[in-house]
């Protein structure tokens, strides 16, 4: 859990950039995305520093980047996790609960259900392109690596390049400069040119990326 | 008239830390004595391909490709904002071969808010075509040549004995900076894994000649003498890491480098010209170690990316 004021709790999407002056020797910050809201702070989603225990002090730069955006109404909510953690998109997932959509979570990883609502339904990723007719909205979280696979995985033909409903990507790459130096390390290619992460994202429309 | 380069306080951001432009709102800023800019190439380059940024203990790889959309339209974009900043403002050049050094330092002459260029040698540059270079850098600009870390006494070495001699009656390369590499577009991309991973052969037919050279020193400033060249700046080492499917090579950063940049500018200063010595600093005692040494200045790098040197 990290302790911070409201306004440092980043949104569904967005990130922390958090370094310890306690450990000044770690040669780079640590983003950090919202998993859960807690009192006085939030839980943040993994990887978190291993040398960070409670009582670490931290610095803080951000929220930072650009978040999901779901449409108001949204009663049926996807979710895909395409890489090592589920957790960016449980934000998404509780606010869903609260205002009483249907939530359905496609992942071929081995999630702890312990603490998960058991209104979420959980299935592989094999399952995605035949539940899309059914979703309001997808939110994903994918490495960057993986992309150029979307359009694969979602199901979509050179001739079909759009889904049947909005959706979101949320591109976990390596944000080093936390989008203040231009590195270039978090870049991708679009359409519409070279986009990073740390500024442009972490979060754009699906349609941007294909 | 040579132009004095000012560094005050002497401290100034790694190029590739800070973006283009500097952010008139980063209070990081009020602490550097000279902003540079990220590293400009004559083509646009594209970032490299596979991974980017691997951790390891103690620090991290970059592989990165030094991507930015060329020099003319970074002077597009970035001039207004150089001219506004109250600091000195050096361009970071990445060049492959003399005629570009020429080309693109000349273009920078005449730029207004540009007071200096750090010129990036490639990483297996010979100790001839930097001399080739340098001895045609004779502008108004003073220039900071980086040295890869690896061969930099060497490669300092020929530098300093070619500008203590006189300058050579060379033919004037003229400055085709924008000519005829160019698409139909007025740019051409070069994929940036061609840098990092850069085995090429640098064009050949530099002789070294005699040349004149001089340097007065102040505490922070330089004044350049019949060649622009005015300092010395250290590149990030380079190494390796194990990736699915090989090596991935690039600059290291991190903790564990500053011991090996240390050492760098200690075999630098013998040379006499000075040197703005960078690598691996995350505490002032670092920092100040290095300008007891004698650095002129200290980049700092990847700290910056994490609220910049701790009040210690």
């Amino acid at each position: 859990m990290i302790e911070c004021p409201p306004a440092a709790v980043p949104g569904a999407g967005r990130y922390l950039l958090a370094w310890s002056p306690d450990d000044p020797d770690a040669p780079l910050a640590q983003p950090l995305f919202l998993s859960e809201l807690v009192d006085g702070g939030f839980a943040a989603a993994p990887p978190v520093p291993p040398a960070w225990e409670p009582g670490t002090r931290l610095q803080l730069r951000g929220p930072l980047g650009h978040g999901f955006n779901p449409p108001c109404a949204v009663r049926r909510l996807a979710l895909a996790a395409l890489g090592a953690t589920h957790r960016r998109l449980l934000p998404l997932l509780h606010h869903a609960l609260a205002v009483g959509a249907s939530v359905a979570l496609f992942t071929d990883l081995l999630i702890e259900t312990a603490g998960l609502p058991s209104a979420l339904e959980i299935n592989p990723l094999a399952a995605l392109p035949d539940s899309l007719l059914w979703a309001d909205f997808l939110a994903l979280d994918a490495p960057l690596e993986r992309i150029a696979d979307l359009p694969k995985i979602l199901g979509l033909s050179p001739e079909t390049r759009r889904l049947p409903c909005p959706a979101q990507v949320l591109v976990a790459a390596p944000m080093p400069c936390g989008g203040v130096g231009g590195c270039g390390a978090c870049s991708l290619e679009t359409p519409h040119g070279w986009k990073t992460a740390c500024d442009d994202g972490p979060v754009f429309p699906l349609e941007a990326l294909l | 008239m040579k132009r004095d380069l000012l560094i005050d306080p002497p401290y100034l951001n790694a190029s590739g830390t800070l973006g283009f432009t500097p952010d008139p709102h980063d209070p990081l800023l009020e602490d550097l004595g000279a902003f540079v800019t990220n590293p400009v190439s004559r083509a646009p380059r594209t970032p490299a391909h596979g991974p980017r940024c691997l951790a390891y203990p103690g620090g991290f790889l970059l592989h990165t490709g030094h991507p930015n959309p060329g020099l003319r339209k970074v002077l597009q974009r970035s001039v207004p904002a150089w001219r506004r900043h109250s600091k000195p403002v050096l361009v970071h050049l990445l060049v492959e071969h003399a005629a570009q050094a020429v080309g693109m330092v000349r273009r920078l002459e005449a730029i207004p808010g540009v007071a200096g260029v750090e010129l990036g040698l490639p990483p297996d540059i010979r100790p001839a075509e930097a001399v080739g270079i340098v001895q045609r850098l004779t502008g108004e600009l003073p220039v900071i040549i980086q040295l890869p870390l690896e061969g930099a006494g060497e490669l300092a070495r020929a530098v300093v004995d070619a500008l203590a001699r006189p300058r050579p009656d060379s033919p004037d390369w003229g400055d085709p900076i924008f000519g005829d590499l160019e698409d139909e577009d007025g740019d051409m991309f070069v994929d940036g894994d061609d840098l990092e991973d850069s085995d090429d052969e640098p064009a050949a037919g530099f002789s070294p000649a005699a040349g004149n050279y001089s340097v007065a020193a102040g505490n922070y400033s330089v004044a350049a003498g019949n060649y622009s060249v005015a300092a010395f700046s250290l590149a990030p080492p380079r190494g390796a890491l194990a990736v699915s499917g090989g090596l991935r090579h690039g600059r290291l950063y991190g903790p564990a480098v500053f011991p090996l940049a240390l050492a760098a500018l200690h075999a630098l200063r013998p040379f006499g010209l000075p040197v703005i010595a960078g690598g691996g600093v995350y505490h002032r005692w670092q920092a100040e170690a290095m300008l007891s040494a004698g650095a002129l200045a200290v980049q700092l790098d990847a700290v910056l990316w994490r609220g910049g040197l701790p009040l210690e």
